[in-house]
């Protein structure tokens, strides 16, 4: 693919998130929910701080970064699969310019998200320290990467449903469960190295997702 | 006759039901294996894993429904399952009907059989286990009922499924509302874990017939303006 090339796939991606509705209504319905989890946040654990306030709903806004992942991967897979190879044959460079592409995009969202939920919860808490920049940073990215790991789990199962069985299934159900049980699990956020783990995650599920892409029929 | 057994091979057959049915029966008493059982939670050992297990209900309740809705592929475009349905019956409520009671029959048994594996592995038992499973069996079939109704107003599974089950969760949204407001006690997953659970930290201590019969009121509602709407409603 030469620069051109890329530079067309991007813009013609970026085109098709910005049109499905289902992005639209899963963007707008994060925004709303988050900071009014902060506010019933704000009430029930009165002993938190405000950055702790505006970082314990991103739990669940992450769940609309599973949503975002999964339906755009799933939408293509509507058929609209065949004209979007058509147009770029190359599945590989189709495959990655998706993923940085629903990355961009997610990079925006979870940054107004980020900064929605801080500011509710300082509203809702105005005293005491308040240094959300680090915490918030590692927030979004974890966020985005969430987001491109369940849209490359949705294209290996070319269907919303399943997709979403499976990465709701773990994120409400099994995490919680087996969190402290083992280490290494996609959703580890502690630490120093508080990304390299779900970054190692979402890699591998972006590589094995277009490994699939490539070898099999649309 | 002929639809009840037509509407339980469909969702006997259906790869996504499979997948529920497995969860369903995985879930709870795999998590019961790993889970230690600390002595004030011990009369709803077993219970609570069982609260989990719901989410097999809910996927079979969603795909039971949303499948009928999901275009076909390429081969036959904007084919869906429900014009062939509709067209081997049709009358719509005993369509309804007959889709309702195969689920109630596929999840009512899916529940039995996982109390009884669950409650196989928890030492001691707690007390009151019959009357409880008859309540764990109750709720799974009401949850299902409810995804059922919301997949057949929403014509798709993503909404009724993200809702449910993101609800299912440990700390669920329900639970957090009624930190606000006592009157969430009596949303149907809250006043419905009343029929089995005996520590629920509810504003409103419901007992289990009562909460049984508020969620109960919940489906009957739901289902009610659902048929409504699938009757006026184009396909």
């Amino acid at each position: 693919m030469t620069a051109r090339t890329v530079g067309h796939t991007v813009h013609a991606e970026l085109l098709k998130l910005a049109t499905l509705p289902s992005v639209r209504l899963v963007v707008v319905a994060t925004w709303v929910v988050t900071p009014l989890l902060d506010l019933v946040y704000a009430r029930t654990a009165t002993t938190a701080s405000a950055v702790d306030v505006g970082l314990a709903p991103l739990g669940y806004s992450e769940l609309g970064f599973v949503l975002l992942g999964a339906l755009v991967a799933a939408s293509e897979h509507d058929g609209q699969i065949r004209t979007s190879l058509t147009c770029v044959p190359n599945r590989v460079g189709l495959q990655l310019a998706k993923s940085l592409t629903l990355a961009a995009l997610c990079l925006v969202v979870a940054s107004v998200t980020a900064v929605l939920s801080l500011a509710t919860a300082r509203t809702a808490r105005p005293d005491g320290p308040f240094a959300p920049f680090g915490p918030g940073a590692t927030a979004i990215a974890h966020l985005v990467l969430t987001a491109v790991l369940a849209a490359a789990v949705a294209t290996v199962l070319r269907a919303a449903v399943p997709a979403l069985t499976l990465l709701l299934g773990y994120y409400v159900v099994a995490a919680p469960l087996i969190r402290g049980r083992l280490d290494l699990l996609p959703d580890t956020v502690d630490g120093r190295q508080a990304l390299v783990v779900p970054a190692c995650w979402a890699l591998i599920a972006v590589a094995t997702a277009t490994a699939v892409f490539h070898r099999r029929d649309a | 006759m002929t639809l009840f057994h037509a509407e339980l091979r469909k969702l006997l057959t259906l790869p996504s039901a499979r997948a529920g049915l497995a969860i369903g029966l995985v879930l709870p008493p795999g998590v019961m294996m790993i889970s230690a059982v600390p002595e004030e939670a011990r009369q709803d050992a077993g219970f609570v894993q069982l609260t989990l297990g719901v989410i097999g209900a809910i996927v079979l309740g969603v795909v039971s429904t949303s499948s009928e809705y999901t275009a076909e592929g390429d081969d036959a475009p904007g084919g869906r399952q429900i014009t062939t349905s509709l067209t081997g019956t049709a009358s719509r409520t005993l369509f309804l009907a007959a889709k309702a009671g195969a689920l109630t029959l596929v999840v009512a048994v899916l529940a039995l059989v996982t109390a009884t594996l669950t409650l196989a592995l928890t030492r001691p038992l707690p007390d009151n286990t019959v009357p409880r499973v008859v309540g764990v069996v109750v709720y799974w079939t009401f949850t299902a009922l409810l995804a059922h109704g919301i997949t057949l107003l929403t014509r798709t599974g993503v909404v009724p499924l993200t809702l449910l089950i993101l609800n299912t969760s440990v700390v669920s949204v329900t639970f957090l509302l009624s930190k606000v407001t006592p009157l969430a006690a009596y949303f149907p997953d809250l006043a419905g874990s009343h029929m089995f659970l005996h520590r629920i930290a509810s504003p409103v201590d419901l007992a289990p017939v009562t909460g049984g019969l508020v969620m109960a009121a919940w489906v009957v509602a739901l289902l009610a303006v659902a048929a409504v709407v699938v009757h006026r409603r184009d396909a």
